[in-house]
């Protein structure tokens, strides 16, 4: 709890009329003076119950790189069902969101832009929720830590090095899971309706007398995966962030990426779920 | 929307109001017409958003004045420059641009103001400024702080709604504790600043020298000089007594310390009990009803003509006790100072002399003389009036002989003199005569027009004996006790009543007071009178907190080691991770994951290891188990 100038102000006015009630003996006096500490001890109590009841909520965007400007979600939910929870600032690390009100049984939500810095596994450590209510006096505050788990990739970082990269040959072990126009064909259907007339099989339907498409997989450059050992950069945190550039990169190309981590290799994938994870092994790489 | 600046105006306004208010009657006539100039002024700024006076102009306007009042405070007169300057401090604040420090100033000048007011008046609207001052500081408190610290500056109608509610039930909550407070906040015996506090007006009815024909009419003022807790007592009663009027020095009746060595005490007869509480006032002599025997409260001088005088000067409220006997007579062992009783006006018209002398012929003693005088008054038919009073060289010869008309002093001052003149000894007795009685608050209240004065004749043998020759005119019944009945009068009474109990709860609590009720508090829970009720509540008071012990105590028993050491670790838990959703029926391993700190983790692997083999927990576990949650 940490006295405000205000507060501090109104302390000094209420010992002056004290001092001057004792030593005048005017009841009127006495009068001011207990109410004004009547009020001082109600705000304490309401700016006590302020604070309780109030469950913090975090959510963070799936993509955090190191280093870059990121969205995070706060929701604050008011589970008092006396009182709405008023203006509430929730603090992390620097960064700030004001509640002015959020009411009885209620949550709402704000976001703040924040800078996560370094790659790797990272827990919002300091966290701190304060609020001057009622009478901006004393700001009471109170810290804790939010066993919120998350992960920082490392800043991606422009490299144009190819002669690294060890492309696996065998396409028989990679094959697209997704349907597409410009891969190889998968399999032979029956004509719906919604496929292009480029995929209608003329042949085949003309032997067995019913239209015939062929499937074909998404188009997919060549599988690769990349060797961290290998990735350019002055330094291995360059290199990390170089490796992520790509991985970004060729996903985006719709080109398979795996990852190669000493003896441990991941195989080649084309999936949002399989980029995470391959970012992950980069942030966490070589950290306990 | 409703924008938060908008509302902290109109509160800061609304508080200076209530600040200069109740001083703004007692204050210099500059500082009152610069505080309503300002407060237009300043709203007229606001309104238009510039303008605003601030910086130096403001300090030097400040200064200028402070040094000017300043130089004016000296240690008779410090309380009302100390107020003018707080005003016109205030005024220059309200010209200012209002942001929070600047509400925050106007809030501690108004305050000081209405602190300035309790030592000028002490009357109950103190209550009606205090209360709503109050509930503004509250309301601008919360809305300053939404101002200085929320990120909006406007706010919606619903959102304000419940500010409001919540700023307005502070106030509400503190009223319990600011009377906790008010009790309990120590008090001194002899304040060492009680000279501050208001000395009170000196009592215009009640004067310490009667002058017949000094003036045309006397003002019937309805300021209440002292009220009395009593029982009702007859309306011939009501005859208070202040000061007794023994020598005439140039037709003015005075007190004169010459003729007071008597030895002179009162007879058995019914006596009352009653407590006063006099207005603040200058006067040393105690108003007490006649004839009043003893008095205790404050520390007094009684003289031998049973006047009262106060040893200490009156610098606030007191209440005091005294006893009184309802008898007509004092009496006197021994003799009295007769040539001083005796002597007579140096100018006295010849008319009075020979009516005297007159009278004296027409009886053999002195008891039979009073009668014949007696019955003289009441054949002349004279009457009573405060208006149109004689004048002139000789105002007590027009009264008896020309206008026959006059008030309470005319009637006495000629029988006295009278009385002189045919050898009896006679004086003057000063005070009130009267009272409305209030049943609401079971207690007399005297103002200033009922003052009075009536006399005292002194007969061999008897003593004293009263004489109220205002009772021998025509219309006597319309003085005194008998008042209307009026709306307008009960509502008076009302009113008077809530500043009675005002006085007797608020303005005369001291610290002997203080030591009463704690004694009381005490007492009460020593000698604690065993009636059923209290049986009842005493049983209830032990049986409630046992039962509640022993269901507790009941349902700890009947858990196991194993369940005491997961409450007490899911509330460690809870303490650190209050975001953290955790009750009993959450799996210690999935709150281990969530959280994932080594001492969860360990905690909920030796539990697990334990409990989820269908084990009880071994002794050492549970050591290192508890060793855990004191980590925690």
């Amino acid at each position: 709890m940490r006295l405000t100038k205000a507060g501090a102000f109104y302390i000094t006015l209420t010992l002056l009329t004290g001092f001057a009630a004792v030593n005048t003996g005017n009841n009127l006096l006495f009068l001011i003076v207990s109410a004004l500490l009547a009020f001082m001890a109600v705000s304490g109590i309401f700016g006590w119950i302020n604070m309780r009841g109030n469950v913090l909520g975090i959510e963070l965007p799936d993509e955090i790189y190191a280093g870059r400007d990121t969205l995070v979600g706060i929701s604050l939910e008011n589970r008092k069902s006396i009182m709405p929870t008023f203006l509430v600032r929730i603090r992390i690390f620097l960064e700030s969101a004001d509640f002015t009100l959020v009411n009885r049984r209620g949550t709402e939500t704000d976001s703040m832009v924040m800078k996560f810095h370094g790659r790797g596994f990272k827990m919002f450590e300091e966290m701190e929720i304060q609020s001057p209510f009622p009478v901006n006096f004393f700001v009471r505050s109170k810290r804790f830590k939010l066993p919120y788990r998350f992960v920082v990739f490392p800043a991606p970082k422009l490299c144009h090095e190819t002669s690294y990269f060890e492309a696996n040959k065998s396409s028989s072990e990679f094959f697209s899971r997704y349907k597409g126009l410009d891969g190889d064909v998968q399999k032979i259907s029956n004509y719906t309706g919604n496929e292009p007339l480029k995929l209608i099989h003329w042949r085949l339907s003309a032997k067995l007398g019913d239209l015939k498409v062929k499937e074909m997989t998404a188009g997919t450059s060549e599988p690769l995966i990349l060797d961290i050992d290998r990735l350019p950069g002055i330094n291995r945190e360059d290199a990390l962030s170089c490796g992520v550039f790509l991985v970004n990169r060729f996903m985006r190309q719709n080109r398979p990426v795996g990852l190669k981590k000493g003896e441990v290799v991941i195989k080649p994938a084309l999936s949002r779920e399989h980029r995470l994870k391959l970012l992950t092994e980069l942030a966490v790489y070589d950290k306990n | 929307m409703i924008k938060i600046s908008s509302l902290l105006i109109v509160l800061a306004y609304t508080i200076s109001f209530l600040g200069v208010a109740p001083v703004f009657l007692h204050i210099d006539m500059i500082p009152r017409l610069f505080f309503a100039a300002c407060f237009v002024a300043g709203v007229v700024l606001d309104r238009k958003d510039r303008f605003h006076v601030h910086g130096l102009p403001a300090t030097l306007i400040s200064i200028a004045f402070f040094l000017f009042y300043a130089s004016s405070i000296s240690k008779d007169n410090l309380i009302i420059p100390a107020v003018n300057i707080l005003v016109i401090l205030l005024s220059i604040r309200l010209l200012g641009r209002k942001t929070a420090r600047n509400h925050l100033q106007v809030l501690v000048l108004s305050l000081f103001a209405l602190a300035g007011s309790s030592l000028l008046s002490q009357d109950m609207s103190f209550i009606f400024y205090l209360v709503p001052l109050m509930l503004c500081t509250a309301i601008l408190l919360v809305l300053s702080a939404f101002f200085t610290y929320g990120a909006k500056q406007s706010i919606s109608l619903a959102d304000l709604k419940k500010i409001l509610s919540v700023s307005l039930i502070m106030p509400a909550v503190s009223i319990p504790i600011l009377m906790l407070f008010f009790f309990i906040l120590p008090r001194t015996q002899y304040p060492l600043w009680n000279f501050l506090n208001s000395a009170g007006q000196k009592v215009a009815g009640f004067s310490e020298s009667v002058e017949p024909g000094s003036a045309a009419r006397v003002g019937a003022v309805k300021t209440v000089v002292f009220r009395v807790q009593s029982p009702r007592l007859a309306a011939d009663e009501l005859y208070w007594r202040g000061i007794v009027l023994n020598s005439i020095q140039d037709n003015i009746w005075v007190r004169s310390k010459k003729p007071l060595d008597e030895n002179s005490y009162v007879n058995r007869g019914k006596e009352i009990k009653q407590i006063i509480f006099p207005e603040p006032n200058t006067s040393p002599f105690i108003i007490l009803l006649n004839i009043p025997k003893r008095v205790s409260g404050i520390r007094t001088i009684q003289d031998p003509d049973f006047v009262f005088r106060r040893k200490d000067s009156q610098t606030s409220r007191q209440q005091l006790e005294s006893v009184a006997v309802l008898t007509d007579v004092i009496a006197v062992k021994g003799k009295i100072d007769r040539g001083a009783y005796l002597e007579i006006p140096a100018r006295i018209s010849g008319r009075v002399i020979s009516l005297g002398k007159q009278i004296s012929s027409k009886a053999e003693n002195d008891m039979e003389k009073v009668s014949v005088l007696k019955e003289y008054f009441v054949s002349q038919k004279f009457s009573y009036t405060t208006g149109n009073l004689p004048r002139g060289a000789d105002p007590v010869d027009e009264f008896m002989f020309a206008r026959k008309a006059g008030n309470c002093e005319f009637f006495a001052s000629s029988f006295a003199v009278l009385l002189r003149v045919m050898g009896i000894p006679s004086r003057l007795v000063g005070g009130y005569y009267g009272g409305v009685y209030n049943d609401l608050g079971e207690y007399y209240v005297v103002t200033e027009d009922m003052a009075h004065v009536w006399v005292e004749a002194y007969l061999d043998g008897k003593g004293w004996l009263k004489i109220d020759p205002s009772a021998f005119s025509a219309n006597f019944t319309q003085t005194g006790a008998l008042r209307t009945s009026d709306i307008y009068s009960k509502l008076q009474l009302i009113s008077d009543s809530m500043n009675y109990f005002w006085n007797l709860a608020i303005i005369n609590y001291n610290l002997e007071k203080q030591f009463t009720l704690a004694k009381k508090t005490h007492g009460m829970l020593k000698d604690v009178d065993f009636t059923i009720a209290y049986k009842i509540l005493l049983f209830l008071s032990v049986t409630i907190p046992g039962v509640v012990t022993i269901m507790y105590g009941y349902r700890r028993l009947k858990r196991s080691r194993e369940e005491i050491l997961v409450r007490a670790f899911i509330k460690k838990v809870k303490q650190k991770y209050p975001t953290i959703e955790t009750n009993t029926a959450t799996s210690l391993q999935t709150l281990a994951d969530t959280i994932n700190e080594p001492l969860v983790r360990k905690f909920a692997d030796i539990y697990c290891a334990a409990v989820y083999r269908d084990r009880k927990l071994s002794d050492s576990e549970c050591k290192s188990l508890r060793k855990i949650v004191s980590k925690l």
